[in-house]
């Protein structure tokens, strides 16, 4: 932890007395002694970061369905988009209006998949997601989410990062930074991918921005080495090892006090972290270690990489009290141009990777008494049209569905949020968001204040101005808050 | 100076009878609106007039020096002049009583001292034109400050209201309190504001636009020239809620154009009110949670009137932590950290280790500010568990894995604010249970993959019906 102190008081060295004088009040001097406006840090120890509020949630699972899932296949049943299953698109519906690959006159698309009501609360689900539907209950759906961009990576910045470029620092960097870790051995952001390919957007999505390098997400990994780089090779004790890593260190302090440069500072603290990470991380990594009514509860496939296993070890994480975990399943982007895009098909398969593990994971933390203060949140980038996709203006040979902002489903579970609840609504026809309408930004809020951080205070000062997560917007979707 | 004299003379005459006529228009003249009570709303701009001249001229009169010839001229000028303006004064607010809006007592005893004020006044000009010892005329401005002061009290009380000058302090603190505790009155925190930002202008003490008062919950009531306007329990029959509601375009619609229509928020508002049965001594805090939709707990967060519930409310008050104990403890790898800014209160984290009490003694000197203790995975000797029983602000405890046994939980009997107990994968039964049922505040129990019974279960919930118990099933 000293170490982490010095990191925040060189980076403090980086502000000029006038941005101290310039902040209001006590924080502004807590932040010249520990570089951060998060909070006034406790009266005793500034450097540790005490939350603006008390918070609900202490953990966040992050569970990031890359390439857009379709929402009018999984949640928001429209019944009147059945009946016009077919028929060409209004010119409406059309004007001004910029699509990523709908051309010309498209037509409308009906449901494919069943729908019904499901627990006490009636939650509407369709047969895609048999188990999840179990589970509605412990649910708070948002109905009516919108974004700025219809573009993966953009929109994967823009919901990660608060920007559609990148360079920003990503959620779970944001979280960390205001909270630091509950465990000095593990990292505070953890980042399991699964699925064919890494997110559109890539490294940038879970990257630490212009905010300490610490505080990127480690990328774990199920299969092989859980982190690379990380173990040792073969023959080397570990005794051997502690020894170069203080030496390393110990240059890179001189070096730090001759420069100055705090990066330096970064790099001890991630050498130090790496060394106890060799010891704790596969350790946490291994899920043969859970008894097999886990593994059946979850489906995981021990060897590879699955959405299945990421789940489970998610849990391991957040019971280990890393902050942040998230989670990336790629696949989901339906156009229909190709099998894997097919609604009926590759979507399917989608599906059945996600369906059991989400299920699992809401029910494993909640009997280990964990959902209470562990927030859950699942969404892709943005949603679907509720037109059939018509690429350069001809069928596409399978069915699917375009990028749509307008709207889109996004759920949340535990961590304060409400349970068995829908928020917003969406037109007849899931075209645009009628009632509650949840702009990406708001979420980013929202979850920053389960978590105990106002967003409008959670910042750092970049290229001359106060840089936060929600950009200069945002606004905490209260209706959802227990 | 003879003409001076007789000029005195005269004058002392005039105020004693313009003051008679004023009092004797005061007392007894009957009251009762006439065509002059609108001249009534001149009293709170003539009435500041002679307080100040009163007021300084007796100031100038008690502590001036006797010698200092101009100073007590300039005394004397400031009083006649007073008293002379305070008549005026007491005729507008005799007029303005008339419109039967203020308090008849109040309005009364604010009388009686403006009354006395102007008998001090025309005494002290009557003792300053001859008459008198010095000492006498010296101190009797005393009792002419000291009218002053209660008439302008009074008057204060009946435009702001009886405790406004006690309350000044405790005011500010007990908003916060209403906010936090939820002792929120509806109708005079909330419906009241509503209706003063909106009606009141048209609807209250001074005007009554079709017979229609709204400044209190009685004119309410009363209704107006085309009948009652509140049904309570039924907002669509109330047409206080009905009117508001209606579209924009609709002539009946209230307020009329021109004039800040109701917010959503505000309509929710009122019609929640009436649909609890429009009760002015209804709270916040009694309205059960499922008499509260969101929408009226979201406008009630928006408009500032209802904080969000305060997780840390409730607890015993702790002092502040020490200086640097947080490092210290930290230091000796018990992590701890504060829950909230500003707040003394900590989480503390022992998981997966050996404890004796020994081991948790560091924590003694903070053990009321401790809200949260992670103890899984932990294996505790025997007075460890008794150990922390001392933590008496405990509002969540995660046991969860740990050796604790049935007996162990004894300790925990004493925990009254304990809201969180995870106990699940530990060999605790139901035994273990019975110990539990005196807490009050126990909210979220788990006990998956424990030895624990149904029976065991139902016989605790049965003794906490606010507890949710999780066996994992």
């Amino acid at each position: 932890m000293k170490l982490e102190q010095e990191l925040r008081h060189a980076w403090a060295g980086h502000l000029t007395r006038r941005h101290f004088l310039r902040r209001c009040g006590l924080s502004a001097v807590w932040a010249a002694a520990g570089g951060l406006q998060i909070g006034t840090g406790s009266a005793v120890d500034p450097t540790i970061p005490a939350p603006h509020f008390p918070p609900r949630a202490k953990r966040v699972i992050y569970m990031h369905m890359a390439g857009a899932p379709s929402q009018l296949e999984l949640f928001d049943y429209k019944p009147t988009l059945e009946r016009l299953h077919g028929q060409e698109c209004p010119e409406s519906l059309l004007a001004g209006r910029r699509f990523a690959f709908i051309q010309g006159t498209p037509k409308m698309l009906g449901p494919q998949a069943v729908f019904t009501r499901h627990g006490e609360s009636g939650a509407w689900v369709s047969d895609r997601l048999p188990h999840f539907a179990e589970t509605v209950d412990e649910v708070t759906f948002l109905k009516a989410v919108h974004t700025d961009e219809f573009n993966h990576a953009p929109a994967q910045l823009l919901m990660l990062t608060g920007s559609p470029r990148p360079g920003r620092p990503s959620f779970g960097s944001w979280a960390v930074y205001g909270l630091g870790s509950e465990n000095e051995n593990l990292p505070g952001f953890v980042v399991l991918l699964s699925g064919k390919h890494q997110p559109d957007a890539g490294r940038a999505v879970w990257s630490s921005g212009f905010l300490p390098t610490v505080l990127e997400g480690v990328q774990c990994r199920s299969e092989g080495e859980p982190v690379l780089y990380v173990s040792d090779p073969e023959g080397l004790p570990r005794d051997l090892r502690r020894r170069t890593v203080e030496m390393v260190n110990r240059i890179n302090r001189q070096s730090y006090e001759e420069v100055g440069d705090p990066r330096l500072l970064s790099r001890i603290e991630q050498y130090e972290l790496a060394f106890r990470m060799q010891v704790s991380v596969p350790e946490t990594m291994d899920i043969g270690q859970e008894p097999p009514e886990v593994h059946q509860l979850y489906g995981t496939e021990p060897g590879k990489t699955s959405f299945a296993n990421n789940c489970l070890l998610a849990r391991r994480l957040v019971e280990r009290g890393v902050r942040f975990v998230q989670l990336f399943h790629w696949g989901w982007d339906s156009h229909g141009a190709d099998q894997s895009e097919a609604l009926n098909l590759g979507f399917k398969d989608r599906c059945r990777e996600v369906d059991r593990p989400m299920a699992a994971l809401i029910r494993d933390l909640k009997r280990r008494g964990l959902l209470e203060d562990t927030l859950l949140v699942w969404a892709g980038e943005f949603g679907r049209t509720p037109m059939l996709e018509n690429r350069s203006g001809m069928d596409n040979r399978f069915v699917g569905r375009d990028h749509h902002s307008d709207a889109f489903t996004v759920w949340l579970s535990g961590g304060g949020v409400r349970s068995g609840f829908t928020h917003g609504e969406t037109d007849e026809i899931g075209y645009q968001g009628v009632a509650g309408r949840v702009h990406v930004h708001d979420l980013q809020a929202t979850v920053l204040y389960l978590l105990g951080l106002d967003h409008e205070r959670t910042v750092h000062r970049f290229q001359g101005r106060d840089f936060r997560l929600t950009d200069v917007h945002g606004r905490v979707v209260e209706e959802i808050i227990a | 100076m003879e003409d001076s004299s007789t000029r005195e003379r005269f004058h002392l005459a005039a105020v004693v009878l313009a003051a008679l006529l004023t009092l004797a228009f005061l007392w007894l003249v009957p009251p009762g609106p006439s065509g002059w009570t609108g001249l009534g709303r001149l009293h709170p701009m003539l009435v500041h007039f002679p307080i100040a001249l009163l007021v300084l001229g007796g100031l100038l009169h008690l502590f001036g020096s006797a010698r200092h010839r101009q100073l007590q001229e300039t005394a004397r000028v400031l009083w006649v002049v007073g008293l002379w303006s305070a008549l005026p004064a007491s005729l507008a607010g005799q007029l303005l009583s008339e419109s039967g809006t203020y308090d008849p007592e109040m309005v009364a005893r604010h009388r009686l001292a403006a009354t006395g004020l102007i008998l001090a006044g025309v005494a002290g000009i009557w003792l300053r034109t001859g008459l008198g010892r010095d000492r006498i005329r010296r101190f009797s401005s005393v009792p002419l400050l000291v009218l002053a002061g209660l008439t302008g009290h009074f008057g204060g009380a009946l435009t702001h209201g009886p405790d406004y000058l006690l309350e000044w302090g405790s005011r500010s603190r007990r908003a916060a309190e209403e906010r936090e505790l939820g002792n929120l009155p509806v109708y005079s925190g909330i419906v009241q504001p509503i209706l003063a930002a909106h009606c009141v202008d048209c609807h209250g003490s001074a005007r009554a636009e079709g017979g229609l008062r709204l400044q209190s919950y009685h004119a309410i009531l009363e209704g107006g020239s085309q009948g009652p306007v509140l049904a309570p329990g039924k907002p669509d029959g109330s047409a206080l809620y009905r009117r508001v509601t209606l579209p924009p375009t609709d002539d009946d619609h209230m307020p009329p154009a021109g004039r800040r229509p109701l917010e959503v928020g505000e309509t929710e508002l009122l019609r929640w009110w009436i649909e609890l049965g429009a009760s002015p001594e209804l709270t916040v805090a009694t309205v059960r949670p499922d008499q509260m939709p969101s929408s009226v707990r979201t406008a009630l967060v928006r408009m500032g009137r209802l904080g969000p519930a305060d997780p840390l409310a409730g607890l015993e008050p702790a002092q502040d932590l020490p200086e640097g104990i947080v490092q210290s403890l930290r230091r000796q790898g018990i992590l701890i950290r504060r829950v909230v800014e500003h707040r003394p209160f900590v989480e503390v984290d022992l998981s997966e280790r050996p404890l004796a009490a020994a081991d948790l003694e560091p924590l003694a000197p903070i053990a009321r500010n401790v809200i949260a203790l992670n103890l899984s995975g932990c294996r505790l000797d025997p007075d460890a568990w008794k150990w922390i029983g001392r933590l008496t602000n405990l509002q969540r405890l995660r046991l969860e894995r740990s050796n604790v046994g049935s007996a162990d939980l004894e300790s925990l009997a004493g925990l009254g604010h304990l809201s969180y107990l995870n106990l699940y994968g530990t060999r605790v039964t139901d035994e273990g249970l019975s110990h539990l049922v005196g807490l009050n505040r126990l909210t979220s129990l788990y006990l998956w993959g424990t030895e624990v019974t149904e029976q065991g279960v139902r016989e605790l919930t049965a003794h906490l019906p606010r507890l949710e118990v999780n066996t994992g099933l």
